[in-house]
């Protein structure tokens, strides 16, 4: 079932100005309820203002975006409701933290959501566990944590609100190897937990393909692909004439094939590869009865 | 080769060091770039590499150890403000975010920034702008203004900047982190023609594994130590220490490397290009 709904979705920056600049042309878009949805596109695509549509933060031009089976802009002036439904974690989200403790920031949004002291308490704690925050952490101020650190407040921060969508962009953006593992993998947990809906603006395709179910890959305005991961990394010629590329190890199963190895076309991650490749072998050994 | 930037067992501890749970942010490191090198350091978050950074064009100076520029000393304490600026001229650094390095409103007005505060003549600044323009391939923006040019172009303008300074070495601290895959492609392509052409010594800080296999010598860092140390491919085909280090390998070689675990095989590892790796992963299943 989709949870967001973009019908024939159309916006441009600077209307009627030397630097009109068309950001979505006719776009439509499902997303799936409980599902985790890649959004790729290189910069200028038009993924950034496709995202900032889900929360009413722009408004379309035309179409309509419709979140959990409503128009969102049916009335305007309650547009801040929605933006409780879909929670938005920004690049860099280290940089708005702002109160005095870490258990402090993160109870900022289910505060001023009117929750009870109790739930608070409860949702700070629940969402500081899946992001890796300890107890000790919960009472520092988040301006002696470490960068990556900073990241998984502002992140349990939109987290404990509950929402039923989560757009994230670049999560993990400027992070070490095993921070990025860390943070992308509590993602996925949470999902797995919460049934929350995620979508996550990355520019890492060997990201996408660990941690999404499904791949968005917007060029030009318009999206260009949109499917499985299997299905879309399957595109890689459509992928490349459009300046994006496939998983690394995709591009080695493309080059055995080109050798002549009877390997399948659509593997996006080093562990189906090294299955793919080990039967292939196996078989040959058995063959010739080695 | 002489070396132009050496640290003799540095250490350094944040004076503010409470919630870094007493640690050494740099702790015994000694470390040799020789003129003209192209060398990456690699490393965890919190493993020290901004650090050393900081510490090479004085930005910190150490607790003990010693560190040389071009031959001098700098750790020296009580060294003049005259000599830190000719230190800094010579070491520039071009960091993380574009955003918070371009102090003008115009293009070559932001390059324009060091060299009239180094005190260079006009006529001079004019020409040194219009070069470190053309050498990152932003000669055509020079009036532009830069808060409308992508992640990618503010990076090379900043890069200009430290050019028009004439400096010997460069060091990029993460300077390709908040950019898309082009940006990055097109730092990256202006970092080699430096290098190759103008003769600077870089100095790379990346968390990228397929910026650090360009370099000639890569350094891994962990916990505030040197960890590895080696050209790219002696580092990594190391798969199993730089994961211990909480680093990756490319894929290409976390392939090969289960692969001749999984089959037995013995497919040396290094670093490939893609063609390589596949010829022999062929020849070895063929075999």
């Amino acid at each position: 079932m989709s949870i967001i709904e973009l019908k024939d979705v159309s916006f441009v920056y600077g209307k009627k100005t030397p630097y009109e600049i068309k950001a979505l042309d006719n776009v439509s878009l499902n997303i799936e309820e409980n599902l985790i949805t890649g959004l790729i596109g290189h910069t200028g695509s038009g993924k950034s203002t496709l995202v900032q549509m889900l929360n009413g933060i722009l408004k379309p031009n035309s179409g309509t975006v419709i979140v959990d089976g409503e128009d969102i802009w049916k009335k305007p002036k309650k547009i801040a409701s929605v933006r409780y439904k879909v929670g938005m974690v920004m690049q860099y989200p280290e940089y708005q933290l702002f109160a005095d403790t870490v258990k402090d920031d993160i109870a900022y949004g289910p505060k001023n959501m009117k929750l009870s002291a109790e739930e608070i308490e409860k949702r700070v704690f629940r969402s500081a566990e899946f992001c890796g925050i300890d107890k000790e952490t919960l009472e520092k101020s988040p301006f002696d944590l470490s960068g990556g650190q900073k990241r998984r407040v502002a992140l349990a921060g939109v987290m404990a609100m509950n929402p039923k969508i989560l757009v994230l962009d670049e999560p993990a953006a400027g992070l070490d190897p095993k921070g990025r593992r860390e943070i992308l993998g509590g993602i996925k947990k949470y999902r797995d937990e919460s049934g929350t809906t995620v979508i996550i603006v990355s520019h890492s395709m060997e990201d996408m393909a660990m941690y999404c179910d499904r791949v968005v890959v917007m060029s030009d305005s318009k999206i260009l692909s949109n499917g499985t991961c299997r299905e879309v990394f399957s595109q890689s010629q459509l992928l490349k004439e459009n300046g994006l590329d496939v998983p690394e190890i995709t591009n080695v199963v493309l080059k055995l094939r080109e050798k002549g190895i009877n390997i399948p076309n659509d593997i996006y991650t080093v562990e189906d590869a090294v299955k793919a490749i080990s039967s292939l072998s196996l078989e040959r050994r058995a063959k010739n009865g080695i | 080769m002489s070396s132009i930037i050496k640290l003799e067992n540095v250490s350094y501890k944040y004076p503010d060091n409470d919630n870094l749970e007493n640690r050494f942010a740099l702790n015994d490191l000694s470390l040799d770039i020789n003129e003209g090198e192209f060398v990456a350091i690699l490393g965890h978050n919190g493993s020290g590499k901004s650090t050393a950074a900081k510490l090479m064009n004085m930005i910190l100076t150490p607790d003990s150890g010693k560190i040389y520029v071009a031959g001098k000393e700098i750790s020296d304490q009580k060294m003049k403000e005259s000599e830190v600026y000719e230190i800094r001229k010579n070491v520039g650094m071009v960091f993380q975010n574009p955003d918070n390095q371009i102090v003008a409103t115009v293009v070559e007005e932001d390059v324009a920034f060091g060299p009239e505060n180094l005190g260079v003549p006009p006529a001079e600044i004019r020409q040194r702008v219009d070069e470190a323009l053309d050498i990152v391939g932003m000669k055509s923006y020079a009036r532009h203004a830069p808060h409308r040019l992508s992640g990618g172009q503010k990076q090379r303008v900043a890069i200009a900047g430290i050019i028009a300074m004439k400096p010997k070495c460069i060091i990029f601290d993460e300077s390709t982190a908040m950019l898309d895959p082009l940006g990055r492609k097109e730092v990256m392509n202006t970092i080699l023609r430096l290098n190759k052409e103008e003769k600077i010594t870089i100095v790379l800080i990346t968390h990228y594994m397929n910026e650090a296999i360009l370099a000639d010598k890569v350094v891994v860092m962990k916990e505030g130590s040197k960890y590895m140390q080696g050209t790219p491919n002696e580092v990594f085909s190391k798969p199993e220490k730089l994961w211990r280090a909480g680093l990756e390998v490319p894929q290409s070689i976390e392939l090969i490397n289960a692969l001749n675990k999984e089959l037995n095989l013995e497919i040396p590892l290094g670093v490939y290009d893609l063609d390589t790796c596949a010829e022999l992963i062929k020849n070895a299943i063929e075999k």
